[in-house]
């Protein structure tokens, strides 16, 4: 699992902003979506690109694929310039969506994908056994012959990722694979995703939004924002990351309690301070799980309020990573590996 | 082939499921002759023409059946990419390993075969139900019906690029369509259009193909029908290297500005 598949280097790209009536002969302003891009994704793992809504995931996966043309820079997929190469590139790589739009509901699931394998020019003869060894993998065999408009949205998504690996590609990209999935179905569709599209040889790329897919699927992670990678590492790391801080909520009674007190407080990463409720101070405090914060501060909270009403650990996850990144409140130990 | 076949297969049992749809189409073709051989009698006493109102039958029926043909070419590349932009499949057949003017030629053979399919049936009725066009050739009708969808093709071509570009909105199709009928020669002959419309008119494909195929259907050798041809052959080596510029063109500044999956 060391060659580079995937390599991304400098790569930039920016679209156009959309203008009303009123704008039309002023100039056009461009919107930047990808800055300065660089990664590289290993042959077999399971790569996960992260980020908020519009931070250039979905964008960076259609470079890749070759929709898009970058602005500069360049990317490599299986050795190829995807600018260049694009149709050496397409034969190599399947892609997933979300979007149910993408078959033809009037058609079973069985014909949308002769359809495609035709588009990928597989041989007739061994176009019906691969059909019907995908639809046995992804459990569509009974339903292979009903319209697709009948699917559910499970069977949908697992009928494109059938589609995805017609043609036995060596490279899967996934955008926002469990979108319109309830909690069973994107269990269930991350179960499929380890079992059967990631069998050690293939690399599968996903896109997501949630921390918790990534976290369930994938070995290693680049968290995207404004079009830039802002953390790369594996689940591991990102875990270490955020295991080494901790956060207590606290509810204490009146008195002479300041935020600058207990900052001042070795080990404390940071303090929260709300005085808005007459006669109570709640306070949030961020510390270094290695330090020894909290005795400190809870003497400092004896001497200076009339009581602690209420203490609370709270863990960070590797969601609240994702919130600190994204609202740029990284924390300390964070802020050294954020790139 | 097999990619072609691949579309016919999709698109036959994508309209075989609409089942309504196929009767109707069967029936309004149907219609659409009955309605053109009692309706021609009619205009043909309007114009003037009422001794040879056989004649005129014939000059309708070719003119539409043939026309039909002609702006099948206008319309099915622009139409095949808006229906895959609407239909949300674009995006995954643009992934398959096919170049994209490849592609949007393979969705278009549905169309062709099913206006070629209405123009046999209208053929065979006038031969076989009229006693129109015995005489027939059908190699000249080739050679006219060839570079004539060509030509037409190569306009559609500019409009699939403008579909690309603005989606919606096409000024290529529609209004070209129209100019050509209404200059064309489709149910009124081109010699009765006011003077000034006679000079346009040749630089209007369909006269040409109209000419030629009207001359192939009552027996003319292709030497006689040479001039349209020729004409025709003419505007497509100009029209088909410009509109394959225009549409590679439109193909980059939608993938430089992220909009060729839009709709």
């Amino acid at each position: 699992m060391t060659q580079p598949v995937i390599e991304v280097r400098g790569l930039q790209k920016s679209f156009r902003r959309p203008k009303g009536w009123k704008e039309m002969l002023k100039p056009t302003n461009r919107k930047v979506v990808l800055a300065d891009v660089d990664l590289v994704v290993r042959r077999g793992e399971i790569f996960g690109l992260l980020g908020p809504n519009g931070a250039g995931k979905t964008t960076l996966v259609k470079i890749l694929c070759g929709l898009v043309a970058p602005d500069s820079g360049q990317a490599l997929v299986a050795g190829r310039d995807v600018a260049s190469q694009g149709l050496d590139v397409r034969r190599r790589i399947g892609v997933v969506y979300a979007d149910e739009r993408s078959f033809y509901w009037r058609l079973s699931v069985r014909e949308n994908l002769r359809f495609y394998a035709r588009l990928y020019k597989l041989k007739s003869g061994a176009t019906e056994a691969r059909i019907d060894e995908l639809l046995r993998m992804f459990d569509l065999t009974e339903a292979a012959d009903v319209r697709m408009h009948a699917f559910s949205s499970g069977m949908k998504q697992r009928a494109a990722i059938a589609r995805g690996l017609l043609h036995d590609p060596e490279i899967v990209f996934m955008d926002e694979p469990s979108r319109s999935l309830d909690p069973v179905g994107t269990e269930d569709l991350h179960r499929v995703i380890r079992e059967r599209v990631a069998d050690g040889r293939r690399t599968v790329m996903i896109a997501t939004h949630l921390m918790h897919e990534a976290e369930a699927l994938c070995h290693r992670l680049t968290l995207i924002n404004h079009g830039k990678t802002v953390l790369t590492g594996t689940v591991e790391e990102f875990r270490s990351w955020v295991d080494s801080e901790i956060v207590y909520r606290l509810v204490v009674g009146g008195g002479d309690v300041r935020p600058e007190g207990l900052a001042a407080i070795p080990g404390m990463l940071g303090v929260s301070f709300d005085s808005a409720r007459p006669g109570a101070i709640s306070l949030e405090l961020r510390m270094s799980r290695s330090a020894t914060a909290l005795p400190t501060a809870i003497r400092y909270l004896v001497e200076h309020s009339s009581d602690i009403r209420s203490c609370a650990k709270e863990e960070i996850g590797l969601d609240e990573v994702f919130r600190m990144v994204v609202r740029g409140q990284a924390p300390r130990q964070l802020e050294a590996v954020v790139q | 082939m097999t990619l072609a076949w691949a579309f016919i297969r999709r698109d036959w049992l994508r309209l075989a499921s609409y089942r309504l749809l196929v009767i109707w189409q069967a029936l309004g073709l149907t219609v659409f002759i009955a309605a053109i051989y009692f309706a021609a009698g009619f205009v043909a006493t309007a114009v003037g023409m009422a001794t040879h109102s056989s004649d005129y039958v014939q000059f309708v029926l070719a003119g539409i059946a043939f026309t039909d043909v002609y702006l099948t070419g206008l319309k099915a590349f622009p139409n095949a990419l808006r229906d895959a932009q609407l239909a949300g499949t674009l995006e995954p057949m643009l992934l398959a390993p096919i170049r994209l003017p490849q592609l949007v030629a393979a969705s278009s053979v549905f169309v062709f075969v099913q206006s070629l399919f209405r123009l046999s049936i209208v053929v065979t009725l006038a031969v076989t139900v009229f006693g129109y066009w015995h005489q027939a050739n059908l190699l000249t009708a080739v050679l006219v019906l060839i570079p004539g969808c060509l030509t037409f093709a190569a306009v559609g071509l500019v409009s699939a690029a403008c579909v690309v570009l603005f989606k919606q909105g096409d000024p290529i199709a529609g209004a070209y369509g129209f100019v050509s009928s209404m200059l064309g020669g489709t149910v009124v002959p081109v010699s009765v259009l006011p003077g000034w419309m006679h000079p346009l008119s040749q630089f209007v494909p369909l006269t040409h193909a109209l000419n030629g195929t009207r001359l192939a259907m009552s027996g003319a050798s292709p030497l006689k029908a040479l001039t349209s041809i020729a004409a025709l052959w003419a505007m497509t080596l100009v029209l088909l290297p410009i509109a394959l510029a225009v549409f590679s063109a439109a193909l980059r500044r939608a993938k430089k500005e992220g909009t060729l999956v839009q709709y």
